[in-house]
């Protein structure tokens, strides 16, 4: 009998000293939510700069090989891309230096592909005149004095980058190849002369700056030598790759890292504090290849990778406690996750009085506060920092309603509409994809005030994009890009009678009509409004739920110099601001790193 | 004298095993103590939750234990002691629910295949190979990703796999009951297939399977566990503790470790207390084990007693 009370009192105690150690467990940690530090970035006027040294810098394709160099002819040109910036040159990338935090602030270059027309210069395409009358043309003047490096392996001199070079690189990435649709409004591209190339089109496309200029393919220009190269590996070698750009590709391990060093040749100069420099400080340029997200947080908290500009935020507690020394930084995200409810033939969903009192219904400042903390709370279809951006308090009064929730009011409007008993609805999301789970969730609970019932379907992804393709559901579930609000698969979400994508349709009457008049806008000032124009119309039109604008996190070492929190200048491109950034090696060594 | 004899108790079946079980097993008496209140705590779960499962208290999010929340709340702002008490109905549903449809799928199958044999057997007994040559958890996944999540669908699924996966068992109980001489005499008598096996061969195989039941049901809590963990089970805001471990608590585990805490416990109490009464019951009702309380045994004796004789007195080495 005393055997069996010893038993049963340990088992006691088990359990007692496990609630225990969780009790002093929560009581050690920070009740709060996660916040993330928001320290400034340090400034030029913390030093003069520091030429040498080896930045390690994290790509946003840091987790697989490039497999190949040849940005023209690449299978997977959105990474290409970004393994070639540091080589060579773009056409157009955006002004930091003119229009960033470090200029005159109008724009914080941190939206991952698009930089608003007004904002950008031309590294290679010093400037550009439009016309549209008698015909649509585009006319680059080319930069003087941009010397592709030269190439031993290719027996390449060093030379002048020419309009024959430009013209070579666009007529072999954009006839020909996976993104041909996109240029099939250019009917003649010709070099009038050294250093002035001429697009003839048929039509003018709102698009233009991001297929010529920053978008990924042809915006880079390829070296002739380097595309027509046939020894080793071809065009796709990185040994037969020729630099215009701040550095030279100097070493490739698969599974390992680019490594490229200074371009001496390079052309491009900074001034600081009244002085000229040459670009790039650093000596040495490191894009590693790090597969898995563990691997690649510990070498950010060791001070492995000097920068990464796209940290899942779910590390930023535990960075700021290993790693008190990194400066941390948010900035929204291009991406932002919208609850589709443009089902025309729901019978409670097609009623616009219903979707806008769903919106009514719907605390978007609580889920934003829960769910995508710091984040904006409008930043969709147009994100915050973009010349067409209206912020919720400019919105016009009936849709800035639509922000304001009242659960009282907006089952009124239900009722209104002639469901007092409110009705049933269902919402599909993906497995295991906890911010929709979350999201959902919150909402189950702030439709029931209004008499709504909303049950959640869980579905695998297959599934899931199955019945959004067959348009088997009520309500479903949409990452939305607000990268670049242009480009037509954004905006083609409510494009009317597309006859191959169930997601699509149109709801405002007019928008056919104002997409149009936008897109074929040239003058950009006027093109901007229009864009303004045509995102209040859809907010106003309810056929979405768009919440919070998630933020991202930016995460770099103090001994890293000149540096504004930029992110991007263009498709993924952050090479601007690395040629610009300097390393504080007394820094790097009071930190033991 | 003669020493009186050892004095003879009348219980129900019952009592008489809680009473062995109390004496003789008292971890199992804790596992059951656990699984009662368990089973209290799902009955009664509106009653005994201070919140709704999915009441949002969005100001009070990701705060640890408080006089309001006394398990502290999860990232919603939902308190995590409701949910917990309301996540113990789906286990408990779950669990006896798909165990029951298991049972009767593998005693119904075993029986069958045992007692008509031959190539009945053979063909039967390869489907079963088949089933049970294919891990249970990626199974379970295909069908739930076909079908689509859901509670019922959850407990239908693992029902059946796991009732195709123990006819096996039953098959080699009722094979050993088979060739006892007193079955083939009520075969001899012209007692029909039906009386034969519901009034001879189920109720000599009924304890094991008593057993295999409890011993099922953890397994059956686990299974959901995991394929709500996975996203593919239990569809939100119904509280699952394994969906509740996949949640929030996995973004949050090390700024707020109470979120996959309590969910652990639960679940870990709840399949060690079902587990600890599935070994005792097993312990207790195997003959070969102890003499068992069954058709033919309801009577209890005194350890310490024994009956006098001319023979030497026995030690007595008392039993933990």
């Amino acid at each position: 009998m005393k055997n069996k009370f010893l038993l049963l009192g340990m088992v006691f105690l088990l359990v007692a000293g496990m609630i225990s150690a969780s009790s002093l467990m929560s009581s050690c940690s920070n009740n709060s939510t996660s916040t993330v530090s928001t320290t400034k970035a340090t400034t030029a006027a913390s030093g003069t700069p520091i030429y040498g040294g080896t930045l390690t810098v994290a790509t946003d394709w840091m987790f697989e090989d490039p497999g190949g160099f040849d940005a023209g002819l690449t299978p997977k040109p959105w990474s290409t891309a970004v393994w070639d910036s540091p080589f060579l040159c773009w056409m157009m990338i955006g002004d930091i230096e003119k229009f960033g935090p470090r200029g005159n602030n109008t724009f914080p270059f941190q939206t991952t592909e698009m930089v608003p027309e007004q904002y950008l210069m031309g590294p290679v395409g010093q400037s550009w005149e439009i016309t549209t009358s008698p015909s649509v043309t585009f006319t680059f003047h080319i930069r003087h004095g941009i010397m592709w490096a030269g190439n031993s392996t290719l027996g390449m001199a060093s030379r002048e980058l020419t309009a024959d070079d430009v013209v070579y690189s666009m007529k072999r990435s954009e006839i020909g190849t996976m993104v041909e649709g996109n240029y099939k409004f250019i009917t003649d591209r010709t070099a009038v002369d050294k250093y002035t190339v001429k697009l003839t089109c048929s039509s003018f496309d709102a698009n233009w700056a991001y297929y010529l200029g920053y978008g990924y393919m042809p915006g880079l220009i390829t070296c002739p030598e380097s595309g027509n190269a046939t020894i080793g590996g071809g065009s796709e070698d990185w040994k037969n790759q020729v630099s215009d750009g701040p550095f030279v590709i100097s070493d490739y391990t698969s599974g390992s890292a680019v490594t490229y060093t200074r371009n001496a040749k390079y052309w491009e100069k900074t001034t600081i504090k009244g002085k000229q420099y040459d670009l790039p400080f650093i000596d040495k340029l490191v894009y590693p290849i790090i597969p898995d997200e563990a691997s690649q947080v510990a070498a950010l908290r060791t001070g492995k990778l000097d920068w990464w500009s796209a940290v899942p935020k779910t590390y930023a507690t535990s960075l700021s406690s290993s790693s008190p020394a990194m400066i941390q930084t948010t900035y929204p995200a291009d991406r932002v996750y919208t609850f589709k409810m443009n089902r025309l033939d729901n019978q409670y969903l097609k009623n616009k009085d219903v979707r806008r009192a769903l919106m009514m219904g719907t605390d978007f400042g609580t889920i934003r506060d829960l769910v995508f903390p710091g984040g904006d709370l409008l930043g969709w279809p147009i994100p915050r920092g973009d010349p067409a951006y209206t912020p919720i308090e400019s919105l016009p009064a009936s849709t800035k309603q639509l922000f304001t929730y009242d659960a009282t009011a907006a089952k009124k409007a239900i009722s209104d509409a002639g469901y007092p008993n409110g009705f049933k609805l269902t919402l599909q999301i993906q497995a295991n994809e906890n911010t929709e789970s979350n999201i959902a969730q919150l909402l189950v609970d702030q439709w029931a005030k209004l008499g709504v019932t909303l049950s959640i379907q869980v579905l695998d992804s297959a599934a899931f994009t199955q019945a959004g393709n067959d348009r088997k559901y009520d309500i479903n579930v949409l990452t939305m890009s607000t990268a670049n609000p242009i480009v037509p698969e954004n905006w083609a979400h409510t494009v009317p009678n597309p006859p191959n994508n169930g997601n699509i349709y149109s709801l405002t009457e007019n928008f056919t009509t104002m997409y149009q008049t936008m897109i074929a806008e040239s003058d950009v000032t006027k093109r901007t409004q229009d864009i303004k124009n045509l995102a209040i119309a859809m907010i106003d039109d309810g056929a979405w739920l768009p919440f919070a604008n998630p933020t991202s996190l930016n995460c770099y070492w103090p001994w890293i110099k000149n540096y504004y929190n930029e992110t991007d200048t263009g498709y993924h491109n952050a090479v601007p601001m690395i040629e610009r950034m300097w390393i504080d090696p007394a820094v790097k060594t009071s930190l033991g790193k | 004298m003669a020493e009186k004899p050892a004095s003879i108790k009348k219980h129900s079946k019952f009592m008489e095993l809680a009473i062995r079980m109390w004496k003789e097993k008292p971890l199992g008496m804790v596992g059951t103590v656990i699984t009662f209140i368990f089973l209290v705590v799902a009955v009664f779960a509106p009653l005994l939750a201070p919140y709704g499962m999915n009441a949002i208290h969005a100001k009070h999010a990701l705060e640890g234990p408080s006089a309001q929340f006394w398990l502290g709340t999860d990232n919603l702002g939902r308190d995590l002691l409701s949910r917990i008490i309301y996540g113990a109905r789906i286990s408990v549903i779950v669990g006896l629910v798909a165990t029951l449809i298991s049972t009767f799928i593998s005693t119904f199958l075993g029986i069958l295949s045992a007692y008509i044999g031959g190539k009945f057997d053979l063909i039967l007994q390869r489907f079963v190979d088949a089933e049970m040559s294919i891990p249970n958890l990626l199974l379970l996944m295909v069908i739930i990703s076909l079908i689509k999540p859901g509670l019922w669908q959850v407990i239908f699924c693992l029902g059946i796999s796991n009732g195709i996966g123990n006819t096996r068992m039953v098959r080699s109980l009722v094979i050993g009951v088979k060739e006892n001489v007193y079955i083939n005499s009520a075969i001899a008598l012209g007692d029909s297939t039906p009386k034969v096996i519901f009034q001879h061969i189920l109720p000599n195989i009924m304890a094991p399977i008593i057993i295999l039941f409890s011993m099922n049901v953890p397994f059956m809590i686990l299974m959901e566990a995991s394929l709500s963990f996975l996203g593919l089970g239990v569809p939100p805001p119904e509280p699952s503790w394994g969906g509740m471990l996949s949640g929030g608590a996995r973004q949050y585990m090390f700024a707020d470790p109470w979120m996959a805490l309590w969910p652990g416990i639960a679940l870990s109490l709840i399949v060690y207390a079902v587990n600890m009464f599935g070994d005792a019951l097993r312990d207790l009702l195997d003959p070969r084990l102890r003499g068992g309380v069954g058709r033919y045994g309801n009577v209890s004796v005194k350890k310490k007693e024994h009956i006098k004789s001319n023979l030497p007195t026995p030690e007595i080495i008392e039993k933990d």
